[in-house]
């Protein structure tokens, strides 16, 4: 067909797309280059005092931001692991069902109820006058209620809540294309139900679970309404201190500073991530062909 | 021709979007206000709309740095209430409108001293004074055994209340807390000055378990927490009534930090004459009666208000002496504002 | 072969998990007291959330607005991009193909922040607007996955056929191409309708005065004293999405399997 009419079809998308992510995140990467006017916005001057205040030291020779960076990294890997932890039976348990569809709905429902809510949810769960402690002391198991609310665990439960129906949805649809039969051929040759489902099974959902992490690892360097709402003050997460720094306190520069380091994190996490996958793929597929032998 | 229809249709509504955005509304019945949370009242915002018909928009917002953020990220309002120290730098940022005393005749109310004390606005060209008060400890009775007279600082490195406290979520407040219990200025400018403040503070953190300006209200109204750094007003009001007896508020020995908030005019502001009679409004002794009634303020500023008052005010101002009143610390803000993060990430 | 009892276990535990939330609301929705300790049944926070509650109704007619703009416009342009990447070759395509789909890996709160920048650098103001440009933005790449996961389906055999037929260019695009791609475009819709619907972090960083959507509403509601009545609103909300889930059902699978 003739490619003028694919320009102009393409026209809206292509400028939208240019004005509203190229030229915003061009801004932010230039702005991380200036020199931050104190209350708020940008003095036009070059300046790597955005970066260099990302590498800040106490006296005692602590990293302030790189602590943050660390700390959200952890808690990241924490989140993706217990999700997976728990989608991958669940996507398994789903795509071996007669009745998916129902199942899928299941799953699918309470996430279509407003995250906000679902949060608001979970402190009136965890609150020290909510659900648990409520019935905790009506049980007798407790005499005096306990703060549920306001620590790590609070948050990394309601990341991996907020998370799991965007891991199991693609880890459903890669096991749901798996042919079962290879996993009967498996434990015919010998080899036991976890064994097999383990070295072919697994080999063979790879790309599921490499999107369901994404899925998951990636939006939590992003996350501040979590660790705001149910954190303590020794949580302070890498979205929290992007909010704070471009709503509360107006620093424009690091801001975008960190997003840029977000964006290279990102970057580098999906090409490393990628490339062992690769690797680990063609390792494992020599394996499974040498033990089927 | 046909042919371009889907691409005519997409980039006309495109066109129609980015239009509909930059038409502004020629609107002399709308007003919008953005102001402190818990800082009016909603009978009087009712008794407001009502008296004059002009339709109100009202945001709120937790700190001076919240505020100032959102003005200067695009957010436009008519009318602000920012606090003393912000007043200079908005000046010279051009953000206020020069102010148009004639129409603000309920201004001649005001406390004669005050204006010799005023040293962010003298004249108030472009701003006017609305309330007076200071942050405190408010702590429940049964839980915290304290006297309110010789009441210091240290209560909050007590570990019999680890995990039990909860402050504000403002810089320099936090700083204003170390810097005053070291014996140095609230509005220090000095980075020694203000690193010992932020070592103290990093000490009290053990027994802290948020800053929140939001959540501390309601945890304390629960009981969750029994010792809250905040402006008392806003914690009482969250209170039930039966439990306002059992609890109690004192400012530290050593002092702390009070404020004045005034009201602003914003330059940009598309509704001034309204704002004008919003001012106006609000200043009327019987309307400023209710509002410090409401929240229990000490007033103080407007000498009319008091014989208007229904209910005491909490505290006396005479008890803030030893507080220094929040004042611009210029480009030092950075200091404070590093010094804060230090404390935000601390373990 | 065995019966998977492990992954089952695992499977309704994490289901009573997902649903906790929603049945303790459900529950306390009938409460007659304020908080979370049972006092008795009772339906007055229904009555009060219909009768007494304009600042959440209003925060729920903003989001509806931004969603339904966002979500329509976002599907015409996703669409039509859609087209022009399945079906033709145009100068800067694989610069759209490279840069559209960026925003669907990256943390949201990027776009948020960008989008912030920007809009503060022209001097915009913050409103309903700003956050329906945003949305737009942040869901076209969904609209154009879906579409083009449909178009990718498609058996190319069809269109010579209409060809050979005699159908010009725009008689197999309006007759043939968009027919087909029907379901691909609603999935798109509705996706980008939903994550309209549910969008915290962006809408944050570029929310301005008076526009409060329900999530931005709801997050400043948590920390003070959230009205009882957002218990009995969710239990509608619940009631709605399911509702609507029944009559979406076809596209919705639709999604799911894609």
């Amino acid at each position: 067909m003739k490619s003028r009419s694919g320009t102009l079809y393409s026209l809206p998308l292509t400028v939208w797309i240019s004005l509203f992510f190229l030229v915003p995140m061009a801004i932010v990467l230039l702005y991380s280059f200036l020199a931050r006017e104190t209350g708020g916005g940008v003095r036009w001057v070059f300046d790597l005092g955005a970066y260099a205040e990302i590498f800040k030291q106490t006296a005692d020779g602590r990293f302030i931001y790189l602590d943050i960076v660390w700390y959200t990294l952890l808690m990241a890997v924490g989140a993706t692991l217990l999700t997976i932890l728990i989608a991958l039976p669940c996507a398994y348990y789903i795509a071996r069902a007669k009745n998916n569809t129902l199942l899928l709905f299941l799953v699918i429902i309470p996430f279509w109820v407003n995250f906000m809510i679902r949060i608001y949810a979970w402190v009136a769960i965890l609150g020290q006058s909510g659900i648990l402690n409520e019935s905790l002391l009506a049980l007798g198991i407790l005499k005096d209620p306990i703060q549920f609310l306001f620590n790590d665990t609070a948050v990394l439960v309601v990341l991996v809540y907020t998370n799991l129906p965007f891991a199991i949805l693609p880890l459903f649809t890669t096991i749901e294309k798996f042919d079962f039969g290879l996993l009967e051929a498996a434990r015919d040759l010998g080899a036991s139900h976890t064994r097999s489902l383990w070295s072919v099974l697994l080999p063979n959902i790879r790309g599921g679970i490499i999107t369901a992490v994404l899925f998951t690892f990636i939006p939590i360097f992003g996350t501040f309404a979590v660790p705001d709402v149910m954190g303590n003050s020794n949580v302070f997460m890498l979205g929290q201190l992007i909010t704070s720094k471009l709503k509360f306190t107006g620093d424009y520069p690091m801001a975008s500073s960190l997003s840029v380091l977000i964006l290279i994190l990102s970057g580098v996490g999906l090409v490393v991530y990628t490339l062992y996958n690769n690797n680990q793929a063609k390792q494992r597929h020599v394996v499974i062909e040498e033990d089927t032998l | 021709m046909k042919q371009l229809i889907f691409p005519v249709v997409g980039l006309l509504l495109t066109a129609l979007l980015l239009l509909s955005g930059c038409s502004t509304k020629a609107a002399s019945k709308d007003l919008s206000v953005f102001n402190w949370q818990d800082y009016i009242p909603e009978s009087v915002l009712k008794d407001f709309q009502t008296q004059t018909g002009i339709n109100l928009v009202y945001d709120t917002y937790g700190s001076n740095e919240d505020m100032y953020a959102k003005l200067l990220g695009g957010a436009s309002y008519d009318v602000v209430f920012p606090s003393t120290d912000y007043v200079p730098r908005m000046i010279q940022k051009d953000m206020l409108l020069k102010l148009d005393t004639t129409k603000i005749p309920e201004l001649a109310n005001l406390e004669p001293n005050l204006a010799k004390k005023n040293s962010w606005d003298p004249q108030n060209d472009y701003s006017v004074p609305y309330n007076i008060g200071a942050s405190g400890i408010v702590y429940w009775k049964d839980k915290v055994k304290v006297d309110d007279t010789t009441a210091s600082w240290a209560l909050l490195a007590d570990k019999a209340y680890a995990n039990r406290i909860m402050l504000m979520d403002d810089p320099r407040e936090i700083l204003a807390a170390g810097l005053k219990f070291n014996g140095f200025s609230a509005n220090s400018t000095s980075a020694d000055e203000i690193t010992k403040a932020k070592t103290t503070v990093i000490g009290w953190k053990k027994n802290i378990v948020k800053f929140d300006n939001d959540l501390i209200k309601s945890a304390f109204a629960k009981k969750e927490i029994w010792v809250a750094l905040n402006y008392p007003e806003n914690q009482f009001a969250e209170l039930e009534d039966a439990d306002k007896d059992n609890v109690g508020l004192f400012f530290p020995k050593e002092g702390g930090f009070m404020f004045i908030d005034v009201m602003s005019v914003l330059k940009n502001a598309k509704n001034v004459d309204n704002a004008y009679t919003f001012i106006n409004f609000i200043l009327k002794p019987e309307n400023l009666a209710k509002i410090y009634d409401e929240f229990g303020y000490p007033g103080s500023m407007y000498p009319k208000t008091a014989a208007l008052r229904a209910i005491p005010a909490r505290y006396d101002v005479a008890k803030l002496s030893a507080s220094d009143v929040r004042g611009d610390v210029g480009e030092n803000l950075k200091l404070y504002e590093s010094a804060y993060d230090e404390i935000k990430v601390s373990k | 072969m065995t019966k998977p009892t492990l992954s089952r276990t695992i499977f309704w535990t994490t289901i009573a998990f997902l649903f906790l939330p929603l049945v303790v609301l459900m529950v306390f929705s009938f409460n007659e007291g304020r908080t979370m300790v049972w006092k008795g049944f009772s339906l007055k926070w229904y009555e009060s959330l219909f009768g007494n509650q304009p600042r959440l109704w209003a925060a729920v007619v903003n989001t509806l607005i931004v969603a339904f703009t966002a979500s329509t416009v976002a599907t015409l342009i996703g669409t039509l991009g859609a087209i022009a990447i399945n079906w033709y070759r145009f100068k800067a395509k694989s610069y759209v193909q490279a840069l559209s789909f960026l925003p669907l890996i990256l943390p949201e709160i990027i776009i948020g922040v960008s989008l912030l920048v920007f809009f503060r650098m022209l001097g915009m103001e913050l409103n309903l607007f700003t956050i329906i440009l945003a949305h737009i933005s942040f869901t076209i790449p969904f609209v154009l996955l879906m579409v083009m996961a449909r178009l990718g389906e498609f058996d190319y055999s069809i269109i010579e056929a209409a060809r050979d037929l005699g159908a010009n260019e725009n008689q197999t695009l309006l007759k043939v191409i968009l027919p087909i791609s029907v379901p691909g475009i609603l999935a798109g819709f509705i996706t980008a309708f939903t994550l309209s619907l549910e969008d915290f972090v962006v809408t944050f960083f570029v929310t301005g005065s008076g526009s409060d959507t329900l999530p931005i509403y709801i997050y400043n509601q948590i920390k003070r004293k959230l009205p009882p009545e957002i218990n009995a609103f969710s239990v509608v909300l619940i009631g709605a999405t399911v509702f609507l889930l029944f009559f979406a059902r076809r596209s919705i699978k639709y999604f799911v399997k894609t």
